[in-house]
C-alpha cells in the first residue's frame, strides 16, 4: 500500500511538473468522459433504469391487433372480458387520454387528463401521496365525480394546498371531489394534470361498441412466473370465445408487450446510436492521451533506463506509468463529470417528449459509478500501451542510438501513427453518420407535404358538453368564431376541423358501393371532419369536383371529398366525382363523392404512412349526436398574412368575445407540428453532429500533436536535409505528406467502417438518403482531409524554421 | 595560382547568449583557390565549425564579406542559399548524419532529389558515387546495418554525388578508429586528385598533412598558416 502511495505521490509530482501536457490530457479526457457520461445518463434513464413501479418486470401493455392493423387501441368491453376471463394476470387496468376544462377560481384552463380504471394504480403498485384511489362506485357510469390531481398540477394550480383532498373543483362546468394527489415522481405514459375514472364513460356508445377502439390501452400485471407468451395464449383463447359471440371481435385479438419495451422501443435505436457515437469520441480521447503519453515516454526513456539500471523490475515500471495514467484518468473523469452535469442540463432541456415521460435524465448513483469506471478504464487503456513500450528498454539498442544518429525510428512512432490512424477513422465514421443525418434533414425540407404549412396559426378548443349540449349550440359557436376571426385584418381564411395533418386525426372505414359489409372488404382512410374553408386555409389543391360550402348541412345528402390516392386506387381511369361509397361514420351509410383533392402527408414527411387514403367529411352534415361529439373538440386553423403567432392575441380575443369562459390551448403554427414530427430525429442528428465535430477536433489535435512531436523528433534529420539543400517547400511537403499518409489510411479505414456501420442508423435516414450516399462520403472526406492538412501544415511550417546548423552540432 | 573559389574578408561571427558576447570568429581573411585542399585546425572552441558553417552557407557572418566563386553571398535569400548548398557544396559531418529511415542508396540520392534531374540520371550518379567509395554492394541496406566507417563512406558518396565545387568536412574521422579514418582520408585524397576543392577540419596532424595548407585558428582568429610539401 505504501508503495502505491509512493507511486501516486511521484505520479502527482510528474503531472504537476509538466502542466501543459497535463492540461491538454485532462481537458481532452474531460470532453470525452463528459460527453460519454451525459449520454450514458440518458441510456440509464431510458434503457436501464427500471420503471418506477412495483416489480415492473411483470407489467405488460395490452393492445389489440387485426390483420389490417398491427396495433390498435382496445375496445372497452373487450377489456372488461379480458380482465374477467383471463387466468394469467393478477389484474388489469384500462386507461386513455382525455381533456377537461377547469373553471372557477383562476383562469379557465384546459387540462390534460388521463382516465384510469380503478384497477390501474393497484396494478402498478402505486398509491396516492395524499388521499386515496378511486372507489368502485366512482369508476362506473353516473357514479360520484372523483378526481385525483397530479403533483405538478396540485403545486401549480393549488400551491400545494395540504387540505385539497375533499374539496370540490369545477371541471367542464360540473363539481368534482378531489379524492387524492399523486406522488411527485409518478409518471405513466404521457404527463397529465388530473386523473379521472374511465368507468364514468362506460355507457357511452363508443365504449359500448366492440367495433370501436376509443384510445384505450390496458396495463396488466402477470402472475409470478407467467411468460408473455403464456399470457398471450391465454388472452387469445379468451378472444376466440368472444369472437363466437360478438361478430365485431371476429379477427380482433389481444397483443402483449413488456411495458418497458413498449415505452422505449422507438427510442432505443437513436439512443444507442448516440451512445455508440460517444464511445467513439471516448476512444479517440483515449488514443489521444495514449499518444501524448507515448510522446512523453520517449522523452522519459532516460529516466526509465536509469530506473531499470537501478534494478526496477519491468512490472515496477509498468505500475508507475499505470498509476500515472489512472491518476490522469481520475482527474479527467472528475472534470468530465462537470462537463456531464452541464451536458445533462442541455439534454434535459432538449429531449423529446417521448424521453421525458421515462423520468429525469440525471447524474445519479449508477451514472456516477459508471463515470468512475470509465475514468479508470480509460486511464488503464491509454496508459497500457505506453507503459509497455516505455518499460521495454533494449539496452543494447539504446547504446547504439546514442552512438549513431542513424537508427530507424522505433516502434513508438509506429504505435503513435497507428493511434492517429484509428482516431481519424473513428472521427470519419462519426462525420459520415452526422453528415448522412444532416443531409436526410435537408432533404426532408424539400419534401412537399401536399399542403402549405407556412403562415397558418392553429389552436385547439374543447367545448364542455355541460354548456354546449346540442349540435346546434356547438355549430353556432364555431360559425360565430369563424365569422369574427375572418374579420381580423390580415386573416386570409379560417376553418375549424377535427383532424389536421401531423396533428392527428381519426381513421374511418369505408367500402365501395355495393360491397357486402364484411371485414374482408373494409378499407381504412384517414378521416378529417372539416368546415368549408379547410382546403383554402391549408392550400390543399382541388383536383376535381368541388370542396364543401355552407350549403352542405345535415339536411343535404352526405358528400365526401377524397384524396387523389384513394381516387387512383379505387377509381382508376374513372371520374370519382358523382360516384358513391359506403362510409362508416354517419348513420346515412352512403355518401357521394363530390370532389377530389391532393394527397397530404399525414403521419410524417417520409417513412411508412399507416393509412394511405384520406377522406373529408363536412362535419355539419353528420347526424346531430355524432356532430356534437366531434365538433366539441376541434382545431381552429387561420391562414394569415405574415407571422401567424402575431395574430394569436386577436384570435383569443375573438374566442373570448364568443364565450368568455372558453379556454384555448395548443396555440402554435402548423409548421410547428411538422417540426415536432421530426423532433426526435432532430435531437439525435444535432447531438450526432456535436459529437462528430468533437471527434474531428480531437482527432485533429491528435494529428497535430503527433506531427509536432514528430517534427521535434526529426529536427536533426530535417536539419541535415536542409544542410544538403532541401528547400522550405521540400520540408513542408515531407511533413505534410507524412500527415496525409496517416489521414489517408485513417480515411480508408473510416470509410469502410462507415459503410458497415451507417446501415444501423436507418431511423435517422430518410427515404431520399441512402446509407451509402456518395455526396456525403465525398463531402465529409474532403472536410476531414482539409482539417488534417491544417493540422499538419502548422508543424510543417514550423519545421522550415529549423536551423540547418543542427547538422553540424553533435548533441 | 588559380582564381579563388572562396574569398573571405574581415569575416566575424558574434553569438549573443544571455548578455554574453562570444566572438566565435573574428576578422578572418583568406582565400581558397579552386582545386585546393585546405585543412583548418585549432583547439576546441576556436571557431572551426563556425567558420565552416559560414563557408557552407549554413550560417551567416555578423560582418565581413564572403565571395563564393566571385559572387557575394550575403544578399542571397534562404531558398537561394539552399540551392547553392545543394548544387555547389558537399558536406561530410563528424557524426555521418545519414537518415536512418532511408537506405544507403536513398541517402546518396537525397541531395539530388532537391534539384531538377531525371530519375535515371540520379540513379546513374548514385551508382557512380557508391562505386567510388566502395559501397555499391550495400545500396539497399539501412545505415543502422553498417559500421561507422562504412556509414562515413556513404556520407562521402552523398557529398560528392552532386558533383560539388566545394567539399566541406568537419572532423570526418572524429568518430572513427584509425583504420576507418585512414580509409576515409584516402577517399578524400582521391577526390582532391580528381579536382574537388576541399576544406576539412581535423585535429589529427597526420591527416592535416595530407592537405596542401593548414590554417590554424585560435580564439576565432587565424594565427598561423602552414603550407605542406607535396608528399605524393
Ligand atoms: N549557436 C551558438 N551560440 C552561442 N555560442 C556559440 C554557438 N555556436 C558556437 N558558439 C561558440 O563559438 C565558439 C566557437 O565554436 P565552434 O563550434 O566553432 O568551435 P570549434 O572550433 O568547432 O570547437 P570543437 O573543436 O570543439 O568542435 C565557442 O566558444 C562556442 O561556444
Ligand atoms: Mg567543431
Amino acid at each position: 500500500m505504501s508503495a502505491l502511495l509512493r507511486d501516486l505521490r511521484f505520479a502527482a509530482r510528474v503531472l504537476a511538473k509538466s502542466p501543459s501536457y497535463t492540461f491538454v490530457a485532462v481537458f481532452t479526457l474531460a470532453l470525452g468522459i463528459g460527453a460519454n457520461t451525459a449520454i450514458f445518463s440518458t441510456v440509464n434513464a431510458v434503457l436501464l433504469r427500471p420503471l418506477p413501479y412495483a416489480q415492473p418486470e411483470r407489467l405488460v401493455v395490452l393492445t389489440e391487433t387485426q390483420p389490417k392493423f398491427e396495433e390498435m387501441s382496445v375496445a372497452y368491453l373487450n377489456y372488461v372480458d379480458y380482465r374477467q376471463q383471463n387466468s394469467t394476470f393478477v389484474d388489469m387496468g384500462a386507461f386513455n387520454d382525455a381533456s377537461v376544462n377547469i373553471t372557477g377560481k383562476g383562469e379557465p384552463e384546459r387540462l390534460k387528463a388521463q382516465q384510469f380504471s380503478q384497477s390501474v394504480l393497484p396494478v402498478l403498485g402505486v398509491e396516492p401521496l395524499l388521499g386515496r384511489n378511486f372507489l368502485a362506485e366512482e369508476d362506473r357510469p353516473r357514479g360520484p365525480k372523483a378526481v385525483i390531481l397530479t403533483h405538478g398540477f396540485w403545486q401549480r394550480r393549488f400551491a400545494g394546498d395540504p387540505d385539497i383532498v375533499g374539496k370540490p373543483i369545477t371541471l367542464d362546468g360540473a363539481p368534482w371531489d378531489v379524492v387524492g394527489v399523486m406522488p411527485p415522481d409518478f409518471r405513466f405514459f404521457g404527463t397529465s394534470d388530473v386523473i379521472i375514472p374511465i368507468g364514468l364513460r362506460a355507457d357511452e356508445p363508443n365504449y359500448q361498441s366492440r367495433g370501436s377502439h376509443p384510445g384505450i390501452t390496458v396495463v396488466g400485471r402477470l402472475k409470478p412466473d407467467v411468460t408473455i407468451e403464456q399470457a398471450t395464449a391465454d388472452l387469445r383463447a379468451v378472444g376466440d370465445g368472444l369472437a363466437k359471440i360478438h361478430e365485431q371481435v371476429q379477427d380482433t385479438r389481444a397483443r402483449l408487450q413488456d411495458m418497458h419495451e413498449d415505452l422505449v422501443e422507438d427510442l432505443r435505436e437513436g439512443i444507442l446510436l448516440l451512445y455508440g457515437a460517444v464511445m467513439f469520441v471516448l476512444l479517440i480521447t483515449a488514443a489521444n492521451v495514449a499518444n501524448l503519453m507515448l510522446a512523453r515516454a520517449m522523452t522519459r526513456q532516460k529516466e526509465m533506463r536509469i530506473r531499470a539500471a537501478l534494478g526496477a523490475g519491468r512490472w515496477r515500471l509498468v505500475r508507475q506509468l499505470l498509476v500515472e495514467s489512472s491518476l490522469l484518468g481520475l482527474v479527467g473523469g472528475a472534470m468530465g463529470l462537470l462537463v456531464a452535469l452541464w451536458g445533462v442540463d442541455l439534454l434535459a432541456a432538449a429531449r423529446p417528449q417521448a424521453i421525458e415521460v421515462l423520468g429525469p435524465i440525471e447524474v445519479d448513483a449508477p451514472v456516477l459509478a459508471y463515470t468512475l469506471a470509465v475514468a479508470l478504464g480509460t486511464g488503464l487503456l491509454f496508459g497500457l500501451v505506453p507503459a509497455i513500450y516505455a518499460s521495454r528498454q533494449d539496452l543494447a539498442q539504446a547504446l547504439k542510438e546514442a552512438d549513431h544518429r542513424a537508427t530507424a525510428v522505433g516502434g513508438h512512432l509506429r504505435v503513435r501513427n497507428l493511434l492517429v490512424v484509428v482516431e481519424v477513422a473513428l472521427a470519419l465514421v462519426l462525420l459520415v453518420g452526422a453528415g448522412l443525418s444532416l443531409r436526410g434533414f435537408a432533404k426532408l425540407a424539400d419534401v412537399d407535404p401536399g399542403f402549405s404549412p407556412g403562415d397558418v396559426l392553429t389552436m385547439e378548443l374543447s367545448l364542455p358538453t355541460t354548456r354546449y349540449k346540442t349540435a346546434a349550440e356547438v355549430r353556432r359557436f364555431w360559425t360565430e368564431l369563424e365569422r369574427r376571426v375572418a374579420e381580423i385584418p390580415g386573416v386570409v381564411s379560417v376553418s375549424a376541423s377535427s383532424g389536421l395533418p401531423f396533428a392527428g386525426a381519426s381513421e374511418s372505414s369505408f367500402l365501395m358501393a355495393g360491397e357486402p359489409r364484411v371485414i374482408a372488404n373494409t378499407k381504412m382512410a384517414v378521416a378529417y371532419f372539416v368546415d368549408a374553408g379547410h382546403f383554402e386555409t391549408l392550400k390543399i389543391p382541388l383536383h376535381a369536383g368541388r370542396t364543401f360550402t355552407a350549403h352542405d348541412t345535415e339536411e343535404t345528402p352526405l358528400g365526401l371529398v377524397i384524396d387523389q390516392a384513394l381516387a387512383d386506387k379505387f377509381f382508376p381511369g374513372q371520374n370519382p366525382v358523382g360516384q358513391q361509397l359506403q362510409e362508416g361514420m354517419s348513420d346515412k351509410g352512403i355518401a357521394e363523392i363530390v370532389g377530389v383533392v391532393g394527397h397530404v402527408a399525414h403521419y410524417g414527411l417520409d417513412g411508412p404512412q399507416r393509412t394511405q387514403y384520406q377522406m373529408y367529411y363536412a362535419y355539419r352534415q353528420l347526424p346531430a349526436p355524432i356532430q356534437a361529439r366531434i365538433a366539441s373538440g376541434m382545431t381552429l386553423s387561420v391562414r394569415t398574412q405574415g407571422e401567424p403567432l402575431g395574430y394569436a392575441t386577436q384570435v383569443r380575443a375573438a374566442v373570448a368575445a364568443v364565450d368568455p369562459e372558453q379556454p384555448v390551448f395548443a396555440v402554435q403554427t402548423l409548421e410547428q407540428y411538422i417540426a415536432d414530427s421530426v423532433a426526435p430525429r432532430r435531437f439525435t442528428s444535432a447531438l450526432l453532429s456535436v459529437f462528430a465535430a468533437l471527434a474531428l477536433v480531437l482527432a485533429a489535435v491528435g494529428l497535430y500533436a503527433t506531427m509536432a512531436h514528430s517534427v521535434a523528433q526529426r529536427t536533426h534529420e530535417l536539419g541535415v536535409r536542409m544542410a544538403l539543400g532541401a528547400q522550405p517547400r521540400h520540408v513542408v511537403w515531407l511533413v505534410v505528406r507524412q500527415g496525409l499518409v496517416l489521414v489517408a489510411a485513417g480515411a480508408a479505414l473510416g470509410l469502410a467502417g462507415a459503410l458497415a456501420l451507417t446501415r444501423l442508423m436507418t431511423s435517422l435516414l430518410t427515404q431520399q438518403v441512402s446509407p451509402a450516399d456518395p455526396a456525403t462520403y465525398v463531402g465529409v472526406t474532403l472536410l476531414l482531409v482539409a482539417i488534417g492538412l491544417l493540422a499538419t501544415y502548422i508543424p510543417a511550417q514550423r519545421a522550415t524554421r529549423i536551423d540547418p546548423m543542427v547538422a553540424l552540432r553533435q548533441e | 595560382m588559380a582564381e579563388p573559389l572562396i574569398c573571405l574578408k574581415a569575416l566575424t561571427r558574434v553569438f549573443h547568449t544571455d548578455e554574453v558576447e562570444t566572438h566565435a570568429i573574428a576578422d578572418i581573411h583568406f582565400g581558397v583557390p579552386r582545386g585546393e585542399y585546405v585543412c583548418i585546425a585549432g583547439p576546441s572552441g576556436s571557431g572551426k565549425t563556425t567558420l565552416l558553417s559560414i563557408i557552407g552557407l549554413l550560417d551567416t557572418p555578423t560582418s565581413g564579406t564572403y565571395l563564393l566563386d566571385n559572387q557575394p553571398v550575403s544578399g542571397l535569400s534562404g531558398p537561394e542559399r539552399a540551392r547553392v548548398r545543394n548544387e555547389r557544396i558537399g558536406f561530410v559531418f563528424q557524426s555521418f548524419n545519414l537518415i536512418g529511415d532511408l537506405t544507403v542508396a536513398e541517402n546518396v540520392e537525397l541531395p539530388l532529389t532537391y534539384r531538377p534531374m531525371s530519375s535515371a540520371e540520379r540513379q546513374r550518379r548514385v551508382a557512380a558515387a557508391l562505386e567510388r567509395v566502395g559501397m555499391a554492394h550495400r545500396g539497399r541496406h539501412l545505415p543502422s546495418q553498417l559500421s561507422g566507417g562504412q556509414q562515413q563512406r556513404v556520407a562521402l558518396a552523398r557529398a560528392v554525388a552532386g558533383e560539388p565545387l566545394l567539399l566541406l568536412a568537419d572532423e570526418p574521422t572524429g568518430n572513427l578508429d584509425s583504420k576507418n579514418g585512414d580509409a576515409v582520408m584516402a577517399l578524400l585524397r582521391d577526390l582532391h586528385r580528381a579536382g574537388t576543392t576541399i576544406l576539412m577540419v581535423t585535429h589529427n596532424p597526420e591527416y592535416a598533412r595530407q592537405a596542401q595548407r593548414t590554417i590554424h585558428l585560435f580564439d576565432g582568429r587565424v594565427v598561423e598558416e602552414t603550407v605542406h610539401e607535396r608528399v605524393a
